[in-house]
């Protein structure tokens, strides 16, 4: 009873106004402190565990959503006044279609009151300067979300600071395929055809008229085999004489057998040597935005769950947490920012090192 | 290449039936035969006469394998089972994704293919069978946890296990690693 007691005035005590003020205080004394050191210009969330956290407690499932949204909240203040950028956070996979109609639809209320709600103006994105995007697959989504989405969206249009990306419904394989499939539709799309003021068949004319008057016949027995070529590759013909991809201006005089096969080829494509892992990178949802520096995914699950795999191949920082995602404030977030900060310090430390050990060594030699 | 090894015998001895390994710049699988040759010495050690059927082998280099043929059937005929170790390295990451573009690319431009047949199934099944299905179970060592150029396809499910030291690899740390996968709970979504 005693202890029961304790607890109450405790925080009773903690709710107090003075002693509220002094912990805001705090809290902005620690932010501005981790604001002296490198700060992640993209961090990434998974908020898992709200789900747990509600049957913990005792609550409803939906209100463990409702407080892991609270935690978003809380966190994204966190984030923008550290100075991070963008933020990026995992709502809901594509995956996730397959829970039960009664907490999908719920899922998507919610989604929509809270959309609007972040968006308000005054509220906290409107504070730091946050504009909302939403990346996923659009076509999964009902109608009446993707108003909401859609508003919400053109409401922080104008914001340039910081973003916020809410990806909802979303899978990383699918962001991959669909980045594949763009990449396919934009190198299918034939070259314009360049209009240049010499016409292919006067040239051609007065090659021939060159060759016959030195009594070479070359062109002859070339362009039957240039012809054959030209169907079996893609790129520029290895003909000497004519030129696939501009239109001839006039008609070609007669004789000249294989042109036809080559008008009919007059369409030339980008070349497909050129996509490279940044054509990739800049076709996913997350194109122009910095690389992500770093992961954090709460309630101690250890997996990546087709969240950001392109993204967080290379040099992304993945931090795993035991909390569950509505317990997540800047106390367990504190510990995660300075070790990266620590490591990024050190990260650089090191470079510096090799780069000024690989000087003295070439000054030396 | 001792410890790859002793985690193959190790794997051979649990019934895992394939044990992959990724470093970033790929000299393992320079060193091929003289893998072969370590981990099927290893074997024996750990089985004796009768180890079971080994095959070692890197995505686009053909394979090295003991013990007859990796076919189903010989799979079920060998009571010792089978073990297949795979080496990956940086090549087989985003290159390969951005290779299997280059190549939807030229068949589009071809007219073989249109950009609607690109199809999630079909990214995976090319990716599967050119590279490696999705690991169960992903051990990492170093540092940090970071995936330094690792498959990004396949790890879309795998559980992370994170080993801080990378001087060298335990009997401990394996089976840790294999309590925390049975105790990670899978939920797909739902």
């Amino acid at each position: 009873m005693a202890s029961m007691h304790l607890s109450q005035i405790r925080r009773w005590l903690l709710q107090s106004p003075p002693v509220e003020w002094g912990i805001t205080q705090l809290r902005e004394l620690i932010i501005g402190a981790t604001r002296q050191g490198p700060i992640p210009q993209h961090v990434a969330f998974v908020m898992d565990g709200n789900r747990r956290f509600a049957r913990s407690h005792g609550i409803e499932t939906v209100e463990g959503h409702n407080l892991g949204f609270e935690a978003l909240a809380r966190v994204l203040e966190v984030c923008y006044k550290s100075g991070v950028k963008v933020v990026t956070v995992y709502a809901f996979s594509i995956e996730n279609f397959k829970r039960s109609k009664y907490e999908v639809d719920a899922l998507m209320d919610m989604a929509k009151v809270k959309l609007s709600q972040l968006a308000q103006h005054g509220d906290l994105l409107d504070r730091y300067g946050a504009c909302i995007r939403v990346l996923g697959q659009r076509e999964l989504v009902k109608e009446d979300v993707l108003e909401a989405i859609d508003r919400a969206v053109n409401m922080t249009a104008k914001n340039k600071d910081a973003i916020l990306n809410i990806c909802c419904p979303y899978t990383s394989r699918d962001e991959i395929t669909t980045a594949i499939r763009d990449t396919v539709i934009d190198y299918s799309k034939p070259l314009p055809s360049q209009q240049r003021s010499f016409s292919e068949s006067h040239i051609t004319h007065a090659i021939r008229t060159q060759h016959l008057s030195a009594g070479i016949l070359k062109v002859r027995s070339d362009s039957p085999s240039s012809g054959a070529t030209s169907d079996t590759e893609e790129s520029i013909s290895t003909s000497t004489t004519l030129h696939p991809d501009s239109p001839p201006e006039d008609s070609i005089p007669e004789g000249e057998d294989d042109v036809p096969d080559l008008k009919d080829f007059r369409d030339t494509f980008p070349d497909p040597e050129t996509i490279t892992p940044e054509t990739l990178n800049d076709h996913m949802f997350t194109a122009g935005l910095p690389p992500l520096d770093l992961l954090v995914r709460t309630s101690g699950v250890e997996r990546l769950s087709d969240f950001m795999l392109w993204q967080c191949h290379q040099d992304t920082e993945i931090v795993f947490l035991k909390c569950l995602w509505p317990e997540f404030d800047l106390w367990t977030f504190l510990p995660v920012i300075v070790e990266w900060q620590w490591k990024r310090r050190k990260g650089l430390e090191r470079e510096k090192g090799s780069r000024s050990g690989s000087e003295k060594l070439m000054k030396t030699v | 290449m001792d410890e790859l090894a002793e985690l193959s015998a190790w794997c051979a001895c649990v019934g895992i039936p394939m044990l992959s390994v990724y470093e970033k710049t790929g000299i393992l699988k320079a060193y091929l035969p003289n893998t072969h040759r370590t981990v099927t010495s290893k074997l024996h050690a750990y089985f004796g006469r009768k180890i079971p059927s080994l095959q070692i082998r890197a995505p686009h280099i053909p394979s090295l394998s003991t013990g007859g043929s990796s076919e189903e059937l010989d799979q079920l005929a060998s009571p010792s089972g089978h073990l297949s170790v795979l080496l990956l390295s940086a090549e087989d990451g985003r290159s390969t994704l951005v290779d299997l573009t280059k190549t939807l690319t030229e068949m589009s431009q071809r007219k073989k293919l249109s950009p609607n047949d690109v199809s999630l199934d079909l990214v995976d099944a090319e990716i599967t069978e050119s590279v490696v299905y999705e690991p169960g179970l992903l051990v990492l060592f170093g540092p940090n946890v970071e995936l330094h150029g690792y498959p990004p396809w396949q790890i879309r499910l795998t559980e992370i296990f994170h080993v801080q030291d990378n001087t060298g690899v335990g009997y401990q740390v394996f089976l840790r690693a294999l309590h925390s996968f049975a105790k990670a709970q899978m939920r797909f979504g739902r």
